[in-house]
């Protein structure tokens, strides 16, 4: 065969494609159209999204609660082989809200809270979970990638609500030095707090905030 | 510090979720076709090959995601369509090796339906397609790779260097070879 014939042929392989429901398909399931579908239905209003999620973060540690009652090995039951895909998959939805509900603009605070500590003893749950049953690798690897997605989400949110309300207590301080009722010695700590912002050291910035805010 | 005396630091370096998610869509419609195209010509079945694609790009998506993520220790993919080539190919070999008898079904599953109503030249361009990709999954593995990457994704020798982690050189050299063998089968088949 001639070389220009073999690169025309090869050029038509070209025309080899996917499904185009496939592709919209596939992405839906990657990159998850659930959490976002919850996010619009509560029209991005955080207390409630977040009670939804508190609320499948009890679900959640009730089925790991259930794992620890049940004395059979769980790579040696079918139903808890079940139980453990639904779990893992609760887990990774967990993540996946956790992560958009940073995105909300303005995070209600407490709400965020309960979520930050919901979400702490859900993975700890899922630690004692991995400690007291025989899980076979792959699960265990699976679960424990799913632990510190769920723990990184949760670091993240908390992160958040620190900035969001260091900065909420900083624009207050704003108002005081624009009516001149800021003394100099706060001026200066508030100096040293921008620069803790700066260095994104969000919690220790709030410390410092609600210290001479009293 | 900015310059700006009186106002507040602008939150910078949080996890920006939404913008991952746009980052991860513009890469999955840019490379899905091509991805899905090199594990159908290595695979053969269309089924196979959207099963994998997904674990390919959920696969990358997971670690794309950490990579961005400032509070992951995951590091950030350096080029991504590199990494899903790197993906790719793992992906396959896993299958193969999950599956020892199948690469040896080579019958190719282009579909060549309603014969009398199709035209000539289409008939004729579905069975050259049909050897041609016989031809291409005879050849050694890392030769398949090479022929898809180079001369039907178009990727650049930079860029299959860096999926294959292998010297340009070695890819040219590669290339080369790998299309001799192409041709060898494709001639050795015409004459049987």
């Amino acid at each position: 065969m001639k070389d220009k014939e073999l690169d025309r042929q090869l050029n038509k392989m070209q025309d080899i494609e996917p499904r185009s429901e496939w592709v919209q398909e596939t992405e839906n399931d990657i990159i998850g159209s659930s959490s976002r579908s919850i996010l619009s239905i509560f029209q991005f209003s955080f207390t409630r999204y977040a009670t939804v999620a508190v609320l499948i973060m009890a679900m959640i540690l009730g089925g790991v609660m259930l794992y620890q009652d049940n004395e059979a090995p769980i790579n040696n039951s079918g139903t808890n082989e079940v139980k453990m895909d639904s779990l893992i998959n609760s887990l990774q939805e967990l993540s996946y809200s956790i992560d958009e509900m940073v995105e909300v603009k303005h995070l209600d605070n407490k709400a965020g809270q309960q979520v930050v500590s919901q979400g702490k003893k859900v993975a700890e749950a899922v630690e004692e979970v991995t400690k007291n049953n025989e899980l076979d690798p792959q699960t265990e690897k699976t679960v424990a990638s799913l632990k510190s997605d769920l723990e990184r989400s949760t670091k993240n949110l908390q992160q958040k609500l620190y900035y969001q309300e260091a900065q909420r207590k900083l624009e207050l301080f704003r108002e005081q030095k624009e009516n001149g009722i800021l003394d100099e010695e706060k001026k200066e700590k508030i100096k040293e707090i921008k620069r803790l912002m700066e260095a994104e050291k969000y919690e220790e910035a709030l410390l410092q905030l609600e210290r001479i805010s009293q | 510090m900015s310059g700006h005396g009186n106002r507040v630091p602008r939150q910078k370096n949080l996890f920006d979720f939404m913008s991952i998610k746009k980052k991860f869509s513009k890469i999955y419609h840019q490379q899905v076709n091509n991805i899905y195209r090199f594990v159908y010509l290595k695979i053969d079945s269309h089924e196979v090959t959207e099963d994998l694609t997904a674990e390919i790009f959920q696969e990358f998506w997971k670690i794309f995601r950490k990579g961005l993520d400032p509070n992951s220790n995951q590091k950030k993919i350096k080029n991504e369509k590199a990494f899903l080539y790197h993906l790719a190919r793992y992906k396959v070999a896993d299958y193969y090796r999950a599956q020892p008898d199948n690469k040896q079904n080579l019958e190719t599953d282009f579909e060549i339906e309603d014969q009398e109503s199709d035209l000539e030249e289409e008939q004729h361009t579905k069975l050259q397609k049909q050897r041609l990709h016989q031809a291409l999954r005879k050849i050694h593995d890392n030769y398949q790779d090479l022929i898809i990457m180079f001369y039907i994704n178009e990727l650049s020798i930079r860029e299959i260097a860096d999926s294959l982690e292998k010297s340009e050189g070695a890819v040219k050299t590669g290339l080369h070879r790998a299309r001799e063998a192409l041709k060898k089968e494709l001639s050795s088949e015409e004459e049987e």
